[in-house]
């Protein structure tokens, strides 16, 4: 996973020392030993010199297993770039890359074969990396690989580094301290079927009658033409053109909006999971029909909107969503409003709300 | 290219680690098994991608090799290197079947490394020495390229690591500096760890070759025994010196040197006599000063320096010339010294032992008119034919009417007789139960080796009252040129009598046909054997300073035989300073070549990986890209550059031109690049296609200047 394309060295931050180091043998290093020892038993016991040449080399392995990668190690400097799987976010149960940026302050040593680990709280996970070579003075951007096993926004503190280069007699770690954060999406599902087909026709049905009612204002813009918006609506001349049927918008009228509302049930994690997922799909569906969306979760609420930041900050919403039941707001204007409830929960429809009860909605 | 050359370093340590064992045990039908099968082993699961053998398969063969492995030390009741080494080597042969993933090519590194160590415990000879020698960078490449392939193993993604070039040189400067600097340490931990303590402390697991001369024996039984030693191993070497100018290395003079003197003989069996009070002297000599058992050291003396290549611990022989008067060992030990045979056995620790001889020239004094007490061989056949031999000759065989003076007129007669009708063979022969050999020999077979010639002439001589006694050591025919001295093989073990002229004074007869004795132990001149001299020399030089390194050398090089400094740590004071004192005298070249040597030996394997490498290596990326088979693609490759840099944004070096397109974004130039790679690398697509994407390029360029 690493990209091995090296970045421009200069840069305006300092790199930042490591906040510890650690050496420790391994069992293989214990093997190491033993063997040696035994070279020296066997030389002693029979004499012979080519023993005595072997068990010194089995002392300079010694040695110089603990010297060379270990100076490596410490001029070792590593930054966090980010997550750069789709809208920042890692996947539950998926490959996914988080990107960090090392940098070899050593003006000589080049060093090889290190591991970079950071391990996500509570047991959720943990992001891994290897470097298998990095030249003196040079830096490297590496895509880390997350294996995450649960769904949440995690808070990252420290960035590990090790190697047991040369001889794998013994494990240097040092370590870094660094703040960040990891948004672990749950497993994606597909949600363009019947419920956003069910919940379309209201949407811009609401945003059509809106934009009929004013009709005052200046063309300034085509949309696609989706399911429910008149027919009479289609400008036709522009659909000749470009070949797909498209609608004009009109400044001065709304965007159609979409709130989900999210009923989670802090009980089943795995049921959890799909209503979020369910959601996020929702959310992803409305971005691409530039429908804006909102979310009602338990614990905090994003009103409607549009554009990527507002996305990202969406998902990262409802990745973080515990259980309760979300209140139900009354909004400004006619907004349509879309409740995924957990399917570990029991019947809670309300009038005038489309429900998905993930996952028999998907299916 | 990692796992490529990972793979290539493994089996190149592999098969030398395993050719290094079979070298040192000889065991050449373990390596026309071993070998083959490990390379076909290989050969397949490369072929196959890494498909290997069926798990139940691979442990029903390992549980088999244990098994056998196990009964085998049962039935030998001990522990063996010899059937740990060949169920070592069974595990290589099916680990080479059943190798996918590096911690497989780990696992057969360490077996390969375990052989070389049998090697190292089997046998000390320069061959397996080398192998280990050249294993060691092998072993040091394969592990450092291991710890890489298996980190990037882990994370299951093999494509996207191609580390940036300076990977390969960054390893080699890095391999090469800890390999020498382990030479180093090792070095210093060889001389600076005690020698002769504990020795033998866990009983006899080493192999054979440590501490033994081998060929020669102190008696001679007749009625036993094969065929007589064939073996060309060199066991010791003898060098003139410088003054008494060059041997003639074509056709060498003969030197026989003495190692035990046969006087005694019943059954078939030669032996020494026991020693009469005041017969032995046994001296602690002091390293580097002559021992003159005769009280004198006459001038016309003739100088050798003799170097057993691995006495025996004890009580060993010191093989010495004919009229040796003089003798001094370079270290200090015990000798005793039989002065009615003239004799010399050393006391002390195995290994390597040199010392100088002092040999007296021939003379040709009158014998003195008076006659040595002689003991009579009685055998009336013997007997028999001795007088009539003489009788035809014109000599008296009845010593008391015979003169003293014609004692070894007779005895050369008597040599002549035996060679003129009596064959040389190297076979024993075939000789009854209730026979006598000699008798047998002289009389009935008429054939047989050098023991029966000598024997056959110290009874031909005793029957008819001359003095005579057979000797065993070795003869010195054959001159390395390279050294100008003469090297003496466990082949070139020897029997021959000597002809007591007047009291005291022994003559050498040897009845061994000349051409017979030159035949075996001269031989001709030849490439191959001028090949093999050559390999001799360096083995000369491995044995005198690696393995030949002792307590007494140590000591010497550290300082420590005059001092009572058991921690060593004074003695390595010492060392240092000596060491200044031989690179202020001049000693600075020796220093500097032994550096360039242990260099040239990690370089010179480094440099055989390297060259593998680079012969078989695929052609990196970068080279290719070199290399291109048309110029209309040259041409698209330096426009599409062209055009990063008009967009300011120039690819920099290290990063593909995909990769830069990708980043850049522009639709044209990734596009272009995309077809471009395609051409390039896959073939078989219409220029038209492009052609078409290099127009794109170039409205992108002209889009941008005009912006």
């Amino acid at each position: 996973m690493t990209h091995g394309a090296l970045l421009n060295s200069a840069s305006d931050r300092r790199w930042a020392k490591p906040a510890g180091r650690k050496f420790g043998l391994r069992l293989t290093g214990l093997l190491y030993i033993l063997v040696t020892m035994l070279l020296v038993v066997a030389g002693v016991n029979s004499q012979n010199n080519l023993l005595f040449i072997a068990f010194g080399l089995g002392i300079a392995g010694l040695l110089l297993s603990g010297f060379i990668s270990g100076a490596g190690m410490m001029s070792l400097r590593v930054r966090r770039i980010g997550c750069t799987g789709a809208e920042r976010a890692a996947l539950v149960g998926a490959d996914s890359e988080y990107a960090y940026s090392i940098r070899n302050m050593s003006r000589w040593l080049p060093v090889f074969a290190v591991h970079l680990v950071e391990t996500l709280p509570e047991g959720a996970g943990e992001i891994r990396a290897f470097v298998p070579y990095l030249a003196a003075g040079k830096t490297v951007r590496i895509g880390a690989r997350i294996k995450a096993h649960r769904r949440g926004v995690f808070e990252l503190s420290r960035i590990e580094l090790w190697s047991v280069f040369p001889l794998g007699i013994a494990r240097k770690r040092v370590w870094h301290a660094s703040v960040g954060e990891l948004v672990v999406r749950p497993e994606p599902v597909q949600i363009q079927l019947r419920s956003f087909v069910r919940a379309r026709p209201a949407i811009h049905q609401a945003a059509t009658s809106r934009e009929q009612r004013a009709h005052a204002g200046e063309f300034y813009a085509l949309r696609g033409y989706v399911p429910g918006d008149p027919v009479r609506s289609i400008a036709w001349k522009r659909t000749a053109t470009l070949d797909k049927p498209v609608v004009p918008r009109f400044a001065g009228t709304p965007d159609p909006e979409l709130l989900i509302r999210l009923t989670l049930s802090g009980r089943d994690e795995a049921a959890d999971d799909e209503a979020v997922a369910a959601a996020i799909a929702l959310i992803e569906q409305a971005a691409a029909e530039q429908v804006g969306v909102g979310v009602l979760a338990a614990d905090s609420n994003l009103a409607p909107g549009s554009g990527s930041a507002h996305k990202r900050a969406l998902i990262r919403m409802l990745c973080r969503a515990e259980g309760r039941s979300p209140s139900l707001v009354s909004s400004g204007h006619r907004v349509q409003i879309v409740q995924v409830v957990s399917r570990a929960l029991g019947p809670q429809v309300e009038s005038d709300v489309t429900v998905i009860r993930s996952p028999g909605a998907l299916a | 290219m990692i796992r490529s050359l990972f793979e290539r370093s493994v089996f190149l340590t592999t098969l030398v680690g395993t050719t290094a064992y079979i070298a040192a045990s000889g065991d050449l039908s373990l390596g026309l098994v071993v070998i083959p099968l490990f390379i076909l082993g290989w050969l397949i699961t490369s072929r196959t991608g890494g498909k290997r053998l069926p798990r139940a398969v691979v442990l029903m063969l390992t549980g088999l090799a244990t098994a056998v492995a196990s009964l085998a030390m049962f039935a030998d009741e001990q522990f063996s290197v010899e059937t740990l080494a060949r169920f070592v080597a069974i595990l290589i042969v099916v680990k080479s079947f059943d190798r996918a993933s590096p911690r497989d090519h780990a696992q057969l590194i360490a077996l390969a490394l375990f052989l070389v160590l049998g090697a190292m415990v089997t046998s000390v000879q320069l061959i397996p020495g080398v192998l280990a020698l050249l294993f060691l960078p092998l072993l040091l490449g394969s592990v450092l390229l291991y710890h890489i392939d298996a980190g990037r193993a882990i994370l299951g993604d093999t494509a996207a690591a191609i580390p940036p070039r300076g990977f390969l040189r960054d390893l080699s400067v890095l391999g090469s500096v800890t390999g020498l600097i382990a030479i180093l340490i090792s070095a210093f931990v060889f001389v600076v760890v005690p020698r002769g303590i504990g020795d033998a402390i866990a009983g006899g697991v080493s192999g054979p070759g440590v501490g033994s001369i081998t060929g020669f024996t102190p008696e001679l039984n007749l009625t036993a025994g094969g065929t007589i030693e064939t073996d060309p191993e060199i066991v010791l070497e003898v060098q003139p010196e410088e003054t008494q100018g060059a041997i003639n290395a074509v056709a060498p003079p003969i030197l026989y040197l003495r190692g035990a003197v046969l006087d005694v003989y019943r059954d078939g069996r030669w032996r020494a006599s026991d020693p009469r009070p005041g017969q032995r002297v046994s001296e602690r000599m002091v390293a580097d000063v002559w021992f003159a058992p005769r009280g004198r050291l006459p001038s016309g003396t003739e100088r050798y320096r003799i170097s057993i290549r691995n006495a025996s611990a004890g009580v060993s022989p010191l093989f010495v010339p004919d009229r040796t008067i003089g003798l001094r060992l370079s270290v200090q030990g015990q000798v005793s010294w039989r002065r009615d045979l003239g004799i010399y056995k050393r006391d002390g620790d195995s290994g390597r032992l040199v010392y100088d001889v002092l040999v007296a020239q021939p003379t040709s004094s009158l014998a003195l008119p008076e006659r040595s007490p002689v003991e009579l061989f009685e055998n009336e056949i013997i007997q028999a034919l001795a007088e009539r031999v003489l009788r035809d000759a014109g000599i008296e065989p009845d010593p008391a009417l015979r003169p003293v003076e014609r004692d070894l007129e007779a005895a050369r007669v008597l040599r002549s007789h035996l060679s003129r009708t009596h064959e040389y063979s190297l076979t024993r022969p075939e000789i009854p139960f209730d026979a006598d050999p000699i008798e047998y020999f002289l009389d009935n077979e008429l054939a047989g080796h050098c023991e029966f010639f000598a024997s056959s002439l110290v009874a031909l001589c005793r029957t008819v009252g001359i003095s005579a006694r057979g000797v065993a050591g070795y003869v010195a025919a054959e001159v390395n040129p390279t050294t100008g001295g003469y090297v003496v093989r466990r082949s070139n073990a020897h029997a021959w009598a000597e002809i007591e002229r007047s009291p005291g004074e022994w003559v050498l007869l040897d009845p061994t046909p000349t051409t017979d004795l030159r035949e075996i132990h001269q031989p001709e001149t030849s490439v191959l054997r001028r090949a093999r001299q050559f390999l001799e020399v360096l083995e000369q030089a491995w044995v005198n300073s690696i393995v030949a390194f002792d307590s007494n050398r140590r000591e010497r090089l550290l300082g420590l035989q005059q001092s009572s400094d058991p921690t060593g740590l004074l003695g390595i004071a010492r060392f240092l300073e000596q060491l200044e004192d031989l690179i202020e005298e001049g000693g600075a070249a020796a220093l500097g070549a032994g550096l360039l040597a242990a260099g040239l030996t990690t370089g010179f394997g480094f440099g055989l990986l390297w060259i593998y490498t680079r012969l078989r290596r695929p052609r990196a990326i970068h080279e290719q890209w070199q290399r291109w088979p048309s110029e209309a693609m040259r041409g698209a490759h330096i426009e599409i550059l062209s055009a990063f840099r008009r967009l300011d944004d120039p690819k920099p070096d290290g990063r593909s031109l995909l990769k830069h397109a990708e980043l850049v974004g522009n639709a044209p130039l990734l596009h272009a690049s995309q077809v471009l790679c395609r051409h390039r690398f896959q073939g078989g697509h219409p220029e038209s296609e492009l052609s078409d994407a290099m127009q794109a390029v170039s409205r992108v360029g002209r889009d941008h200047d005009r912006t």
